[in-house]
């Protein structure tokens, strides 16, 4: 578990303040909101560019004759899911229109789901459920939006200095005095190592 | 190892000032976090009460300092093998209910672990072999749980990141730095990687003999300030 209040603590000393206090103090150019921010954009762009929170939702419950719900907000891609225990193939619609001319008309016991029949952020189940039950999924997501007031999120401690790092990148980037673009670009290639070994560790988003 | 830092920053003779020494506990640290992130050079056996009927656990919940799995066994010593979801699936549909005594698991993400099969009543408990986060130093005398001979690279890293607030031609001298703690990195995690394909562990290092570091340890000159005027 990283608390990200220890990554701007850290940050805040490296862009040259003594303090959180001197930071509000007498910073022009940048807020300790917008560290938060920094390390909220970084998480985002990790929960797709690598598959670090995968989580089990099972907040979705199906009713029958109802083939098309909503995924949930923090829903990224999912690895597999479950209707009520039974198994659904992940299948494009493209496969469904081959299998059956009628498929959105078709009812049954479901036994696939599809991410593209229907809208985007959507799941359509096939054949459209003649029972309901808990729609159980393995999901990629993102997690919640970290802020001075909620700043923990779960990832391994090692992982705090990536966070540090996003929040450099991002401040010296940052169209100010206080701009450095060499040391935004280093602190760049320092997040696109971590990203390296976070793949190799725990595997590539989708 | 703060002393040691402050020293190499020409700091040792009156004390840290200009680089403080909290600031180099954080170096230390970051060094600390980060050659075993590189390496997986820390491991530790804990035992894990394995909650019942429950397919799904976040590791991170149950041990802080979990970074990867490197091997799960039952009470009989048996291992309780590796597989992926689609695996899973293959192997048994109805994998996610379906009691008995664990033979797979699944690890997704950076701690979300799934059990097949699921102990029906608590008091099944597996040893978890795991590479583990370090404990943090705080104390000038605290030294790296890693072994003593990689612990002057640990002060390299400390050099490399406190003359990164000067920025430009003045942290491009310290890069080299980094690359010296780059290869004790490298060097630990072949050690460490061949150790765990001899042990049959389930994870190996990352493989910093293919990472191209050739971005990473140059300053881009067309960035730094004033580049390209001359006198």
């Amino acid at each position: 578990m990283i608390d990200t209040a220890a990554c701007v603590n850290d940050t805040v000393y490296r862009l040259g303040f003594q303090s959180l206090a001197d930071l509000a103090a007498n910073a022009q150019w940048l807020i300790q909101a917008e560290l938060y921010q920094f390390a909220d954009d970084a998480v985002r762009r990790l929960s797709y560019e690598v598959g670090l929170f995968i989580g089990y939702d099972n907040s979705i419950t199906a009713v029958a004759g109802t083939a098309v719900y909503n995924l949930p907000a923090s829903h990224v891609f999912t690895l597999a899911a479950w209707l009520d225990q039974q198994p659904l193939r992940i299948t494009t619609v493209r496969d469904l229109w081959a299998l059956d001319g009628t498929w959105s008309l078709t009812t049954g016991l479901s036994k696939r789901c599809s991410m593209d029949a229907g809208s985007v952020g959507t799941i359509t189940l096939y054949p459209n459920p003649e029972l309901g039950g808990t729609l159980a999924q393995i999901c990629q997501e993102f997690p919640a939006t970290i802020s001075a007031l909620a700043s923990t999120v779960q990832l391994p401690s090692v992982l705090q200095d990536y966070l540090t790092y996003a929040q450099l990148a991002a401040a010296r980037g940052k169209e100010s005095q206080a701009r450095m673009e060499e040391m935004a670009a280093h602190y760049g290639q320092r997040m696109a190592m971590y990203e390296q070994i976070m793949e190799h560790l725990w595997g590539a988003g989708q | 190892m703060r002393t040691l830092v402050s020293q190499r920053l020409n700091e040792g003779a009156s004390g840290p000032v200009y680089y403080p020494a909290a600031e180099i506990d954080a170096a230390l640290n970051e060094a600390s976090r980060f050659f075993c992130l590189l390496t997986l050079g820390l491991e530790t056996t804990q035992p894990w009460s394995v909650p019942a009927a429950t397919t799904f656990t976040h590791m991170l919940t149950v041990f802080p300092d979990w970074i990867v799995p490197l091997r799960l066994t039952t009470a009989t010593g048996a291992k309780v093998r590796p597989a992926r979801i689609a695996e899973l699936q293959s192997r048994d549909p109805f994998w996610i209910n379906s009691p008995g005594t664990p033979e797979r698991y699944n690890h997704s993400g950076c701690d979300f672990l799934a059990l097949y099969k699921q102990p029906a009543t608590p008091g099944t408990v597996l040893q978890v072999t795991y590479a583990r986060a370090p404990v943090p130093m705080a104390a000038d005398n605290d030294i790296p749980e890693t072994p003593a001979e990689y612990h002057p690279r640990y002060v390299d890293y400390g050099i490399y990141r406190m003359r990164q607030g000067e920025g430009a031609q003045e942290f491009a001298k310290a890069l080299p730095y980094f690359n010296s703690f780059l290869d004790g990195a490298q060097h630990y995690a072949a050690y460490v990687r061949s150790r765990n394909l001899g042990s049959r562990y389930d994870a190996v290092p990352f493989e910093l003999e293919s990472f191209d570091r050739s971005e990473l340890l140059k300053l881009r000159k067309d960035l730094v300030p004033n580049a390209g005027v001359t006198a």
